[in-house]
């Protein structure tokens, strides 16, 4: 009878132990995959290495030529024109510029004067070199048109949906912080329980080590299955440039996912060694 | 004793495998039962952007390599439709050429701004060379359209396609305004007529080119293709 009231006990103990362990892996997981958002998806400084590491830059600044060229040519005048108008050095400072201003939510102006400028002295220097006189009026034309072709650049460089996703990003961190805070708190209380519930600490050690691996495996699976399938690349992304940032910076974000899950992995097996040690300990008071 | 022993410690070290597993599973399990109807929206939209076939890239591309590679019909036999593949937007399906100006012009189905640029373009409104209609094809007067300027009537041009040769007698050339080019297309033609046009003047200019240049040709040769026109 006696025995049987023990055993209960230690089977209501075991399921208690379960449940707690599920509860602290699930909660684990809701941390890891928060964190993985911030550290990788939202995370303003991850776009900008991905940038410099596609040479967003360069392929930027040849789009802006290819597209003020479409409207050069139909004039006859030559392409040279554009030549050397729009230094790497300035489409990198509005890149930049422009989604910072995303993040910050406030306006950002793009300056094209000294552009326009350096394709009007290109477009005199033609003039000049056809023998052409060309009067006030078709100054005034030239600088017309040129300010009329320049529109493609601001254009370009503002690239779709960059602020609407700026915008997510800035909305939802404090959220996410406040889910991570209050999931934390809920996996501090179920460690509590579970180191209450065994007598021995290295048992409760086990639960928690369980619900840590389980984490990892919940953290890492559908990361890795994208990863593998290469779902992703199947997106209709244009222009092309703008498809390989797109997916670098996808595949990156989602690598933090597989890296979280790495050091969740280490921690279960860091906090295995420590199970072996505190076992050893036992034995070793036991036999004093 | 010491089997027992041996067997606590295996299922000890098992436990780390399927406890795991199992509370891995349990999670997927309760989120995919209580998140199936917003998991299937997501899944639907995913599939409206996300596409199994390779990325298109913006490259114009070539049908035509300066073969004819579909079966030449005898003289007064046509070729069925069935036999010419039509060629996708933005490929490269013949070639104009006329000796006496130099004209030499790759052309491509369509007539975006990146098909300008590396060719003629055949507006995608028009027709084939071989059915019977009018042939619309634009160009730039300052790249492969520059040699219209000398073109006169009666001037002979050849346009090669991959699935016969053909040959057009220029019958006139005007000049227009922008706002009559429609109608100088001759898009609601019922013989088969070349119709090239450029911008005008063909000059280099900071101002607009409201005028366009039309040179028209009639079919003198090469083969037709059979097809029934749906009503």
């Amino acid at each position: 009878m006696r025995g049987n009231s023990k055993r209960e006990k230690n089977i209501g103990k075991i399921i208690f132990c379960v449940l707690f362990s599920f509860l602290l892996s699930v909660v684990l997981t809701i941390v890891s995959i928060l964190a993985a958002i911030r550290i990788g998806f939202f995370n303003k400084e991850l776009i900008f290495e991905y940038l410099d590491k596609v040479d967003f830059y360069s392929e930027v600044q040849q789009e802006v030529y290819k597209q003020i060229s479409y409207e050069i040519v139909p004039t006859g005048l030559e392409l040279n024109l554009i030549d050397e108008t729009i230094p790497i050095e300035k489409v990198h400072n509005d890149v930049n510029g422009y989604i910072q201003a995303c993040f910050d939510d406030v306006e950002y102006g793009i300056e094209t004067a000294e552009i326009e400028d350096a394709m009007y002295k290109n477009i005199m220097d033609q003039f000049e070199n056809m023998e052409r006189q060309e009067d006030a009026g078709t100054q005034e034309h030239a600088r017309r048109f040129i300010s009329n072709i320049i529109e493609k650049y601001p254009d370009i460089i503002k690239f779709p949906y960059i602020k609407e996703f700026a915008g997510i990003c800035t909305k939802m961190e404090p959220l996410l912080t406040m889910i991570m805070i209050a999931a934390a708190v809920m996996g501090i209380v179920c460690i509590l329980f579970l180191l209450l519930l065994q007598r021995w600490k290295h048992r409760s050690l086990r639960y928690i080590i369980y619900a840590v691996l389980a984490a990892a495996l919940m953290t890492v699976a559908v990361p890795a299955y994208l990863l593998i399938r290469k779902t992703y690349e199947g997106l209709g992304i244009r222009p092309v440039y703008l498809y390989n940032f797109c997916m670098e910076y996808i595949k990156a974000s989602l690598l933090s996912f597989i890296w979280i899950g790495i050091g969740l992995l280490g921690s279960s097996v860091f906090l295995m060694i420590v199970v072996k040690l505190m076992k050893e300990r036992l034995k070793k008071r036991k036999y004093r | 004793m010491r089997k027992n022993k041996r067997k606590r410690k295996i299922n000890k070290i098992m436990a780390y495998f399927y406890m795991p597993l199992f509370f891995a599973i349990l999670g997927y399990a309760i989120v995919a039962v209580t998140l199936s109807p917003v998991i299937n929206t997501v899944i639907a939209a995913g599939s409206l952007v996300i596409s199994t076939s390779g990325q298109d890239t913006d490259e114009v591309k070539s049908y035509y390599e300066g073969e004819v590679t579909v079966k030449q019909p005898k003289e007064g036999e046509k070729i069925p439709v069935e036999e010419i593949d039509f060629p996708y937007s933005g490929t490269k399906f013949g070639e104009l050429t006329c000796d006496r100006i130099g004209l030499s012009a790759p052309v491509y189905n369509g007539d975006s701004d990146q098909i300008l640029m590396n060719g003629a373009g055949k507006y995608l409104g028009s027709f084939l060379p071989g059915f019977g209609s009018t042939i619309l094809i634009a160009g730039h007067d300052n790249l492969y359209f520059a040699e219209l300027e000398k073109i006169q009537q009666d001037d002979i041009i050849t346009f090669k396609t991959f699935y016969g040769i053909y040959q057009y007698k220029v019958t006139d050339i005007q000049v227009v305004e922008e706002a009559k080019q429609q109608e100088a297309s001759h898009l609601d033609g019922e013989k088969e007529e070349l119709v090239l046009y450029t911008c005008y003047p063909f000059y280099p200019t900071v101002y607009e080119k409201t005028q366009r240049y039309f040179v028209y040709a009639d079919k003198i040769s090469g083969p037709d293709v059979e097809w029934e026109e749906t009503k």
